[in-house]
């Protein structure tokens, strides 16, 4: 490099410092020399120095807790799959092992199978029919309790996906289980207190109001009150601390109005309600 | 609920090539633990790359989940964090195809406010960070990854040029020009009345 020559193509090896000493001192001899390129090379580098300042976001508790979830799941799956591909091995060589070489010995087992085959599908046919309308009460209660444990299932499971909508389906399907379930309660306080989404935590507090008369969840609103980032989640726990004239929320509620990072508008509601709830 | 690192099985002391082999293979608890060593600077390579905070946790998501999906074609001739890089640019571009490119609107920035400040940041160098942030929200998304990769993630221009597929020297270039549409960016936003 001579000090003629313009240094600007290598300003980014300069700012991440991908050069050596002689090479170094090369350029900035160059830059004494050179007002052109000094003054491009100081305010690229300020500007780069400033964007290194730039304060990183920090995760919050949620991600983590939503990406474990993932990875169980998963693992889960590939047990799963694993354990019913094994079952399958085995039986093919089952089969195989039974099952007759010679052609005509096949075709006869064939046949006799088909007969069979016939005659129990009659029997099984009448004997279904007898015990039909005792069993279908049931019957129709268990399907009734199945189909409650799948809804059940997809809701918790759908409240753990990645996408925001996704999770809005998860806390409206739990409207439709009748049922009074801690997983269900649990997930949707595991929502409403790390859910990325101001919208999705909004959702699952609506869906708790459902379950305001058991004191876990009771408890927990409360305790998520002084966790809570988003004013407006914050005001619609606050609207239901009133509701359900909630006692025990007035020293959570003080310690609000005496953060100083609590939003105006919620500090005022939280003025009012103090009053209301008696 | 996972424990990503258990004391005396000595993960911490395994390279990130070789973590993700064991996923390859079968082993995929140890995703675990390379969640726990990129999630953060994965979050801020999305937060700063698509300007939006709130949606970035979910596609650092996206990005483990299409680890676990894709894990089969992990070679490991390259460092791991390239693919990681490499996934991460195939789920914002996923993100931008879908939001149609639109950058942050100036009402969106404006409720994009720091989840944490420093405590110890005045509020000119506040005033600063917010004018920067919108000035790298204006940039197109290309300028703006070049930027971001080569700023914040701690990446040397060999590995960049691996996860954009280019060249070195296309790199340094990229950079360059980049950083001087961002300084016309920050100008502009200086002389706006309004500020």
């Amino acid at each position: 490099m001579t000090a003629t020559q313009h240094v600007l193509e290598l300003l980014p090896d300069f700012l991440l410092g991908t050069f050596n000493e002689h090479e170094r001192s090369d350029i900035q001899k160059h830059l004494q020399s050179c007002v052109e390129c000094r003054r491009e090379y100081e305010s690229l580098s300020m500007l780069w120095n400033s964007l290194g300042a730039l304060p990183d976001q920090k995760p919050t508790p949620a991600m983590r807790e939503r990406f474990f979830a993932m990875l169980t799941a998963y693992e889960q799956g590939i047990h799963h799959a694993e354990s019913k591909a094994s079952i399958l091995i085995s039986l093919n060589d089952i089969l195989r092992r039974v099952w007759p070489k010679e052609p005509a010995v096949q075709f006869a087992l064939g046949i006799f199978l088909f007969l069979l085959g016939g005659v129990m599908g009659t029997r099984i046919d009448q004997s279904i029919e007898q015990g039909a309308k005792e069993e279908s009460n049931s019957e129709i209660a268990q399907l009734r309790g199945e189909v409650q444990a799948m809804s059940r299932m997809l809701a918790v499971s759908l409240l753990k996906q990645q996408s925001a909508s996704e999770r809005l389906r998860g806390v409206s399907m739990t409207y439709e289980i009748a049922a009074d379930d801690q997983e269900l309660t649990g997930a949707l306080l595991t929502a409403l207190k790390y859910d990325a989404s101001p919208n999705v935590r909004i959702a699952a507090l609506e869906a708790l109001t459902r379950f305001i008369d058991q004191e876990r969840v009771r408890k927990e609103l409360i305790q998520s009150l002084a966790t809570q980032t988003s004013p407006m989640v914050q005001l619609a726990i606050v609207e239901l601390m009133v509701q359900t004239q909630e006692q025990e929320s007035k020293p959570v509620l003080q310690q609000l109005l005496l953060d100083p990072k609590t939003d105006k508008t919620v500090k005022k509601r939280v003025e009012e309600s103090i009053k209301q709830i008696l | 609920m996972h424990e990503p690192e258990q004391p005396g099985t000595r993960l911490s002391s395994l390279s990130d090539n070789e973590l993700m082999k064991q996923v390859r293979d079968g082993d995929v608890k140890k995703l675990g633990t390379l969640f726990e060593r990129h999630s953060t600077r994965l979050l801020n390579f999305f937060s700063r790359h698509t300007s939006r905070p709130d949606v970035s946790e979910d596609l650092v998501q996206d990005v483990f989940f299409r680890m676990l999906k894709y894990r089969q074609s992990y070679r490991g001739d390259a460092p791991f964090t390239v693919w990681m890089y490499q996934l991460a640019r195939n789920v914002s571009a996923d993100y931008f195809r879908k939001w149609k490119e639109q950058p942050l609107s100036d009402e969106m920035a404006e409720k994009q406010h720091d989840p944490d400040p420093l405590p110890t940041a005045t509020y000119e160098q506040m005033e600063e960070h917010e004018l920067l942030k919108q000035a790298l929200a204006r940039l197109s998304p290309e300028k703006r990854e070049v930027l971001v990769l080569s700023r914040f993630q701690d990446l040397r221009y060999e590995d960049i040029g691996r996860i954009l597929d280019c060249p070195v020297g296309t790199v340094k270039a990229r950079v360059h020009f980049a950083l001087k549409d961002l300084r016309d960016e920050y100008l502009k936003l200086t002389k706006t009345p309004s500020r």
